[in-house]
């Protein structure tokens, strides 16, 4: 196995088990009835897996890297889906010790912003 | 270097990265419902599939997929350290947490 593998593993669980695994499922206006809650019970083992990760451990890897922007990314959509991380709380906590670095504070601030502009653009339209 | 994005899609996750490791790229913002630059340009000519985050190389080039384009960010600036491993001695461990959980 070579040094870059478990970058790749975080990534490519992030990517596949969550993005498109939890969220697009859950962001699809036209997914067909009983799509939420059967990707919701799916997603439980992969959040059991995260969060027992997690448990005890500031990043995913050594430090912070290119994964932690990635999860965090997909964490900020558990507010629009509704998705509720008390169930994980080293999940939750996570997120919100990421969300506060200075870096991730201001890409998210700026995007936010940019996302409201977004909304009353559509509503214009 | 280019990155199209949209507000508060995967795409974010880039601009982290860079935010993080003290980059620079032009940013430009694609509408995910009209499939159009900000600027006006058709994101589908630039890229088929409409998606996000889409970097352009300084040789003009396309880079596609978050997990590729963010590790293109952590290797372009390897002094921010944005892709440290953890210590491969531990994967014993982490493999049996795998196991554990009937994932491996």
């Amino acid at each position: 196995m070579t040094c870059s593998a478990r970058l790749q593993q975080w990534l490519c669980f992030i990517g596949t088990e969550l993005h498109k695994g939890l969220f697009i499922p859950l962001f699809d206006q036209k997914a067909p009835e009983g799509t939420k809650p059967h990707t919701l019970v799916k997603s439980r083992s992969r959040l059991d897996f995260l969060n027992g990760h997690l448990t005890g451990r500031e990043f995913l890897l050594d430090r912070f890297s290119v994964a932690d922007a990635y999860l965090c990314t997909v964490l900020n959509w558990t507010k629009p889906t509704q998705v509720d991380l008390a169930p994980w709380p080293a999940i939750r906590d996570y997120q919100r010790r990421i969300a506060a670095r200075p870096a991730v504070a201001k890409a998210i601030s700026e995007e936010y912003a940019l996302y409201e502009a977004e909304l009353v653009r559509h509503r214009a339209a | 270097m280019e990155l199209y994005f949209s507000a508060m899609a995967c795409s974010l996750a880039s601009r982290i990265a860079l935010y993080e490791a003290g980059g620079d790229a032009r940013f430009i913002e694609v509408d995910p419902k009209t499939k159009r630059t900000l600027d006006g340009a058709d994101y589908l000519k630039i890229y088929p599939l409409g998606l996000v985050p889409l970097l352009r190389l300084d040789d003009g080039s396309l880079l596609s997929e978050n997990a590729a384009i963010l590790q293109y960010i952590a290797a372009r600036y390897p002094n921010a350290e944005l892709a440290q491993y953890d210590d491969m001695q531990r994967a014993p461990a982490a493999m049996a947490v795998f196991h554990r959980h009937g994932i491996a």
